[in-house]
């Protein structure tokens, strides 16, 4: 066996993984389908142009995507680190607490951090240069409003005064009440823009950026039912987003991650990492799409690739 | 259109499938190509095979997945043209270093003898299995669609070093596992 082989042995690995690493867009859809390092200088412009869909007029916005310096010079060159380089929390990225593993994200605020759970506990990490197997012994803390079965701080005794988020990507609730409060999300978190996307007269798909959402109407029109269960098979199911609207849960680091509604009545959400999915019907999910497309100020967005143009 | 229309015209042998299938698909198509082949012109060439391919295939495999359907005919392709390029001196360009991280994945006494492609990608896909959410979608990032380093930690919201050190330890455990499977001789 060589590497190409086993390269081209990855190409065959199921389904339902390639479509989760797909469905991982931290924002908005075409940076990151068209390849290009996500260093956008967003510049409104254009605006005497409008494009016409169902009587609505949207102004066009354009962002510009600059290549990464690293793709300039010709690909980047991945260097591990050495472990003297790695912050704390990439040194150790898995702790096992009371026997569920977390897994690392970014430090946190000491203002969120709660009661200690657990002290003492150990973390081992492995610097991938020499081999060696490293230890050491942690405490383990709640974090304000968030359950501990999503996500606890962790501090290390290399590292005094700071405190770190771990989170537990496999939690998955049983219903949309159970996961808003175990992460206090009423509290926690935070929208941005919508996004949709549709097909225009010229078969082209087009991306348009709603602006102007408050997050009442999102909690009003989306997360009222709180009786709405879980998906048990997320993996398995193929979900059309009709639109999408960007997240941020500060407290737990997550910048621009999203919340969809389906074509088939669900809301979907990649908040710690794992899929979920909950059935609200699709009375609430068109509605909402149709408020948005009503009331909200939209601009379609033109991607414009500084040096070479975007490929055709 | 959505997949599902799309698929049905592919059955019912109406050409519009491709057209729209393009529309849809080609931009996304295209990236996965020239993130493995980075050449745009061949990276067009592999887009227009893959539609032929996926007329050709779809009477007789009916995807449930149009899209990671299309990633893959056009991975696939993608790497046939690579071992080509390679074969006539034209080297690997950007994707040398992921096929220079992927090493670290391969067994220790490894000898090239041939190997069952459909038991290798049983044995991958089993270890994916064992492995956490975040840690598998990063690894098939780099490793399944080679996007490079620094957009895998935009996505992930990660530093760049932090994605280095996942893969390094999914590369690790990926390779005990593959000895474990009798990958070493």
């Amino acid at each position: 066996m060589n590497v190409m082989d086993l390269f081209a042995a990855i190409g065959g690995v199921s389904d339902k993984y390639v479509d989760e690493s797909d469905r991982t867009h931290k924002r908005a859809i075409w940076p990151a389908v068209l390849g290009v390092a996500a260093c956008l200088a967003m510049v409104i412009g254009a605006m005497e142009f409008f494009n016409d869909r169902d009587n609505t007029k949207w102004p066009l916005k354009e962002v510009h995507i600059e290549q990464s310096e690293q793709q300039d010079n010709g690909g980047e060159i991945a260097v591990l680190p050495d472990w003297e380089e790695l912050d704390i929390n990439q040194k150790y990225p898995y702790i096992l607490v009371d026997r569920v593993e977390f897994t690392s994200r970014d430090n946190i605020s000491p203002n969120y951090i709660q009661d200690m759970l657990f002290s003492g506990v150990e973390a081992s990490g492995i610097d991938m240069l020499s081999g060696v197997t490293h230890k050491t012994t942690t405490d383990i803390y709640e974090i304000q409003g968030i359950s501990q079965d999503c996500a606890v701080a962790v501090a290390f005794p290399e590292v005094s005064d700071e405190f770190y988020v771990y989170i537990n990507s496999e939690y998955s609730p049983d219903t949309l009440e159970q996961f808003v409060n175990d992460l206090n999300l009423r509290e926690n978190m935070l929208f941005g823009s919508a996004w949709y996307s549709y097909e225009k007269e010229s078969g082209e798909y087009a991306t348009v950026e709603f602006t102007g959402l408050e997050d009442y109407v999102v909690w009003d029109m989306l997360l009222d039912d709180l009786t709405a269960k879980n998906v048990d098979n997320y993996d398995s199911m193929n979900f059309f987003n009709k639109m999408s609207i960007s997240v941020f849960v500060p407290v737990l680091g997550y910048e621009n991650i999203s919340l969809s509604v389906t074509e088939d009545g669900y809301i979907t959400t990649n908040i710690l990492d794992i899929g979920k999915a909950f059935y609200i019907g699709e009375n609430k999910t068109d509605m909402f799409v149709e408020y948005v497309l009503n009331n909200c100020q939209g601009y379609e967005i033109i991607y414009i690739q500084d040096d070479e143009g975007i490929p055709e | 259109m959505d997949d599902d229309k799309i698929i049905e015209l592919f059955w019912a042998r109406d050409e519009r499938a491709v057209e729209l299938t393009e529309k849809k698909y080609g931009k996304y198509c295209f990236t996965i190509a020239n993130n493995i082949l980075s050449d745009r012109l061949d990276s067009d060439e592999c887009v227009n095979d893959t539609l032929e391919r996926a007329w050709l295939a779809i009477p007789l495999n009916k995807p449930k997945n149009l899209k990671v359907f299309l990633a893959k005919i056009t991975r696939n392709l993608s790497i046939d043209r690579l071992r080509r390029k390679e074969s006539i001196g034209r080297g690997r360009g950007v994707v040398n270093d992921v096929l220079d991280e992927l090493i670290e994945c391969l067994p220790a006494e490894n000898v090239d003898e041939v190997i069952n492609l459909k038991e290798l990608e049983a044995t991958i896909d089993s270890f994916l299995s064992t492995i956490s959410s975040r840690d598998r979608k990063v690894f098939l990032r780099r490793y399944f669609f080679a996007q490079d380093i620094a957009e895998i930690a935009e996505m992930f919201n990660l530093k760049e070093s932090h994605v280095l050190v996942i893969l390094s330890r999914v590369s690790r455990k990926m390779k005990i596992h593959l000895e474990k499977e009798g990958y070493a001789i």
